[in-house]
């Protein structure tokens, strides 16, 4: 997936060209580089190298190392001894242990959404679905698909209104982004995951702690399956 | 003073940064820190970087970095006129951390219930013991702390999950100062001891679903007396007396 740098990219929607408004320059550098990982205009395994970061952003070294530094607490960005560093890229090891918590913190957070959740929540909730449904078929947009399954699990990490909750399941998506989106581009598996999404939705909707936290298990179960078998297949190309 | 702090030969209150190999910036993040685990730095107090300069002997570039380091990890927090606090946590925020802790230490101890060599799991009984010698002698409250820390430790390097072990740490961090004012409520170190105890026994029966329900009794029991003790005010001024080191 070759993106173009910011200066090939008259639309604005790729520049990475840090704005002069008044949050902290190190604030928004860091929400720009942290989401063009995330997008995989940065993708796993790639060397950031300051000098291009610096020309990427427009902002100073400073700002950046800080910025790396930060990328690297929540694990997004480490360093490997002779190559710099390099957008991270799990382990098997990682990866499986980050799906068996988050197993359990998913099935938290859709506990107390479904407490906690009001109407209108439940609907944006309805909005995501329909949403990723338009982009899991042929011809859909893959990027759309990912950024419909983020709405998702924000409305249920919001409506939850537990910030522990929230800021972990986040970091915790985060760290296995990659794999998730490599898993959701294997055939078939878009239609699969709209599948096991429905009946977790369907069943918030009835209000039903059970029926849904049985649905997330299975959701994330599967999902765990195609992440792991993704990164083997990444391991085995030798990205 | 020849021993850095990592070796345990410095003396407790000294804060001083040893001159080792270890970059400045890690040892001045750990001192501190350990300063606020330990209630030197006590919530609510305003952390000053000339005062940490001189406490840590180190610069106000390295201060800077370590007390945004902390933030990231909770501990501290920014205040609207500038300068950082030590973080006191509301009682919402308090009661959302036990609630992920209560999730996450169930699945910790099922796994390993699950994973433990029969060494791990005879070392979780011998740190029990440990802890209800702590418990029954009344003794000061940041041991009696340690001990049960020493007991989950155990537990999460058992359950064999890097992910479950540090966000565990990280939140057990942030509400460090509640455990101990739930540890301070008397008759409630010994109740401890048996919720514990009854963990440890479905773990040597190699029960994971018993373990774990166990466990989540025991988390949930723990916050309620810690929000108890919270209400009540006695975080800051039972626990906390003035010269920072907390006593029962």
């Amino acid at each position: 997936m070759a993106i173009p740098r910011s200066d090939d990219a008259p639309g604005g929607e790729r520049s990475l060209r840090v704005g002069r408004v008044a949050a902290p320059l190190r604030s928004q550098a860091l929400v720009v580089l942290r989401q063009a990982i995330l997008d995989f205009h940065y993708k796993p395994g790639q060397r950031l190298i300051e000098r291009e970061l610096m020309a990427d952003l427009g902002v100073s070294r400073t700002t950046i190392r800080e910025v790396l530094r930060e990328l690297g607490s929540e694990g997004l960005v480490t360093s490997i001894p002779q190559r710099g560093l390099i957008v991270a890229s799990p382990s098997l090891k990682e990866a499986r242990e980050v799906y068996e918590v988050r197993r359990a913190l998913e099935e938290l957070a859709m506990r107390a959404f479904i407490e906690k959740a009001s109407n209108e929540q439940m609907s944006r909730l309805r909005a995501a679905l329909t949403a990723f449904e338009n982009e899991a078929g042929e011809g859909g947009d893959f990027r759309a698909l990912l950024r419909s399954k983020d709405d998702a699990y924000q409305v249920v990490l919001e409506g939850g209104d537990n910030d522990a909750v929230r800021t972990i399941t986040e970091g915790l998506r985060a760290r296995v982004r990659a794999l998730d989106a490599a898993s959701l581009g294997v055939p078939g598996r878009p239609a699969a995951e709209l599948g096991e999404l429905r009946l977790i939705v369907q069943a918030a909707e009835r209000r039903d702690a059970g029926a849904a936290v049985a649905a997330v298990h299975a959701h994330v179960d599967a999902a765990s399956a195609a992440g792991l078998a993704a990164l083997q297949a990444l391991d085995a190309s030798g990205v | 003073m020849s021993s850095p702090w990592g070796e345990g030969g410095a003396p407790e209150r000294s804060l001083r940064v040893g001159r080792v190999a270890a970059p400045l910036r890690s040892q001045a993040l750990e001192i501190v820190r350990t300063a606020i685990l330990d209630f030197h730095y006590e919530p609510g107090r305003r952390l000053f970087e000339r005062e940490l300069m001189e406490d840590l002997g180190v610069s106000r570039t390295t201060i800077r970095e370590v007390l945004r380091e902390l933030g990231a990890e909770g501990l501290v927090e920014s205040l609207p006129q500038g300068g950082v606090t030590v973080v006191t946590p509301s009682l919402k925020q308090a009661l959302e951390v036990y609630e992920v802790r209560a999730a996450l230490e169930a699945l910790a101890v099922r796994y390993f219930a699950e994973r433990a060599t029969d060494a791990q799991v005879a070392e979780l009984r011998g740190a029990l013991d440990v802890f209800e010698r702590a418990a029954g002698d009344g003794g000061d409250l940041l041991a009696l702390l340690r001990s049960k820390e020493d007991v989950y430790d155990i537990v999460l390097a058992g359950a064999a999950n890097g992910s479950v072990e540090s966000i565990q740490k990280g939140l057990r961090a942030r509400v460090r100062a509640l455990d101990a004012a739930s540890l301070s409520i008397p008759g409630r170190p010994l109740a401890e001891v048996a919720e514990l105890r009854l963990i440890v026994q479905a773990v040597e029966r190699r029960d994971p679903d018993g373990a774990a329900q166990a466990t989540a009794g025991h988390v949930r029991r723990a916050a309620e007396a810690g929000v108890a003790a919270l209400s009540g005010g006695a975080v800051r001024s039972d626990i906390v007396p003035s010269d920072g080191h907390p006593t029962v």
